[in-house]
């Protein structure tokens, strides 16, 4: 308190000797400190020494233990406490969820092209595919397919889950590759990174220029999809 | 005249409530404002203000803020709420009820208002 | 806002917050994890035929369709569970008397499999430490696990009928 107000602290203690729930006692302490403080100026304005004032005021304020009890009772204990608690879970769920979207976001706007690697001039052709698939929660979309004048064909996909924020199993593998005649090719190297959509590239080598049409096709644990490309063939492109 | 039955019993929230419609106040500023318009007949324990504010706010009639306001120093501020002025409308209806009924009693039935 | 309305705030704040959360990687129960974990890999949904504790997770023995996995869920956080790891499973072979695979993680061994010859009543498996493990009774009649822990690895799986005649051997 501003002034040494010995037993204001001490009637204000007792009023808070009765509260049960230890956090609201300072903002009460506070509240009653304000009356008293302003009580006080009163007999202040009207000449009456700071001593006198005190006691008067204590006397105007009534019996601490009453009052005390009365507060206590509008300060539930268990209520308080289950306050106090969620109020804590509900920071501790938005920091999880305000870090797990960030580190989502950030990946999906930093993970870019994957074939960002391959120049231009290295570039025989570069099919816009578009065409989208789903198995259980995940929807796959083949974005475009990339021949290289080095004999890599390069397939471009990217998958997201359709529940967001969802934390699963990454694609294991985009399925069987074959061409037109029955051959199956194998991927030589693929990768992919992602937030919330995650961006993948699988690459062929000596993929043949011959070759009409590139088939996808996934077919486990009963869940199945196809996807027919038809390739370029011939003469190179641009 | 003094009449100090704890906080003027059934009427409390009435009053509160009322001088709360007209505006935001914090706890010392109901007590003066109580003690002036009634030239002082109402006068009773000012801490027991307090617990009365407090139940107010849990029930909803009431809510409290913090604020310099005029008054300087920073206090806590009680303001009626929209189940606030709600409740003061019944309260209100409830005394203008109970208070012809006391007439009546009192003065028999022969005595009209205008 | 008074006390009762925050904290009715903020239990539906954690509600909703917990929606966008569970069972995409951490559920609540065993069951919704392993679900979820089978849904992620796109496999499933399976039968489950035993489900066994170990010390921060349970095994979850399971049929579906034509295969047959041993899938396993983790405790995290107190009080919940996420995935495990081998959640496939292989594929039933009517054509052998027994089908089975193993695996491991760190000390924990897991070996199960499923009994295509109802002839077969035990099957009992040699490690290489010496010790003998043997199981009788089958889940869902057909379905068998295995676990120990330690460096110890397999060394030989045999089946037997009631006779003790040994219908199907295996070595590692």
């Amino acid at each position: 308190m501003t002034m040494n107000l010995l037993k204001s602290d001490k009637f204000i203690n007792e009023v808070i000797s009765y509260i049960k729930f230890p956090f609201d006692r300072e903002d009460i302490r506070k509240e009653l400190e304000d009356h008293i403080l302003d009580k006080m100026e009163y007999y202040d304005s009207r000449g009456i020494d700071k001593v006198t004032a005190e006691e008067l005021t204590l006397r105007d304020m009534g019996n601490p233990k009453e009052i005390g009890i009365a507060l206590n009772r509008e300060h539930n204990f268990v209520l308080g406490w289950i306050y106090k608690i969620t109020n804590a879970l509900v920071t501790i769920f938005l920091i999880i969820t305000v870090f797990t979207v960030g580190i989502s976001l950030i990946s999906t706007i930093f993970s870019g092209n994957p074939a960002k690697h391959i120049s231009k001039e290295d570039i025989v052709y570069d099919i816009k595919v578009n065409e989208k698939v789903k198995i259980d929660d995940r929807v796959i979309k083949f974005k475009n397919v990339i021949y290289e004048k080095n004999g890599d064909l390069n397939i471009i996909y990217e998958y997201y889950d359709t529940k967001p924020l969802g934390m699963g199993w990454s694609l294991g593998s985009i399925g069987t590759i074959r061409d037109n005649l029955g051959n199956e090719y194998f991927v030589s190297s693929g990768s992919s990174s992602g937030g919330i959509v995650t961006k993948g590239i699988s690459t062929i080598s000596n993929f043949s220029d011959k070759i009409d049409t590139l088939i996808i096709e996934y077919d486990m644990y009963n869940r199945y999809y196809k996807v027919e490309i038809p390739l370029k063939t011939g003469d190179l492109n641009e | 005249m003094k009449i100090d039955k704890g906080l003027v019993g059934g009427s409390t929230i009435l009053l509160l409530l009322s001088l709360l419609q007209e505006r935001d106040r914090y706890g010392y500023e109901i007590i003066r404002e109580l003690e002036t318009r009634s030239d002082n007949t109402f006068q009773f324990k000012e801490g027991t203000l307090y617990p009365v504010l407090h139940k107010l706010e849990n029930i909803g009639y009431v809510e409290s803020y913090l604020s310099k306001g005029d008054a300087g120093r920073e206090r806590k501020y009680y303001q009626i709420t929209k189940r606030g002025k709600k409740q003061l409308i019944e309260e209100k209806r409830q005394w203008e009820t109970f208070s012809k009924s006391v007439e009546k009693v009192v003065y028999g039935d022969d005595h009209e208002f205008a | 806002m008074n006390r009762k309305k925050k904290i009715v705030r903020n239990i539906i704040i954690l509600i909703a917050l917990s929606t966008l959360f569970l069972n995409r990687g951490i559920s609540l129960t065993p069951m919704a994890a392993h679900e979820a974990s089978e849904r992620s890999i796109h496999y499933g949904p399976s039968k489950v035929v035993h489900i066994e504790d170990f010390d921060d997770g349970k095994y979850i023995l399971c049929k579906y369709d034509k295969w047959i996995s041993c899938n396993t869920v983790k405790k995290t956080m107190f009080f919940f569970w996420t995935f495990g790891n081998q959640v496939t499973g292989i594929e039933i072979d009517k054509g052998r008397p027994l089908n089975f695979t193993w695996g491991y993680s760190s000390d924990r061994n897991k070996l199960y499999g499923i009994i295509n010859d109802s002839n077969i009543n035990k099957v009992e498996l040699y490690l290489d430490d010496g010790r003998t493990l043997s199981q009788t009774e089958f889940y869902d009649d057909d379905m068998f696990l295995f676990t120990w822990k330690g460096e110890s690895k397999l060394s030989e799986i045999k089946a037997y009928d009631s006779q003790g005649n040994i219908l199907f051997k295996d070595y590692k």
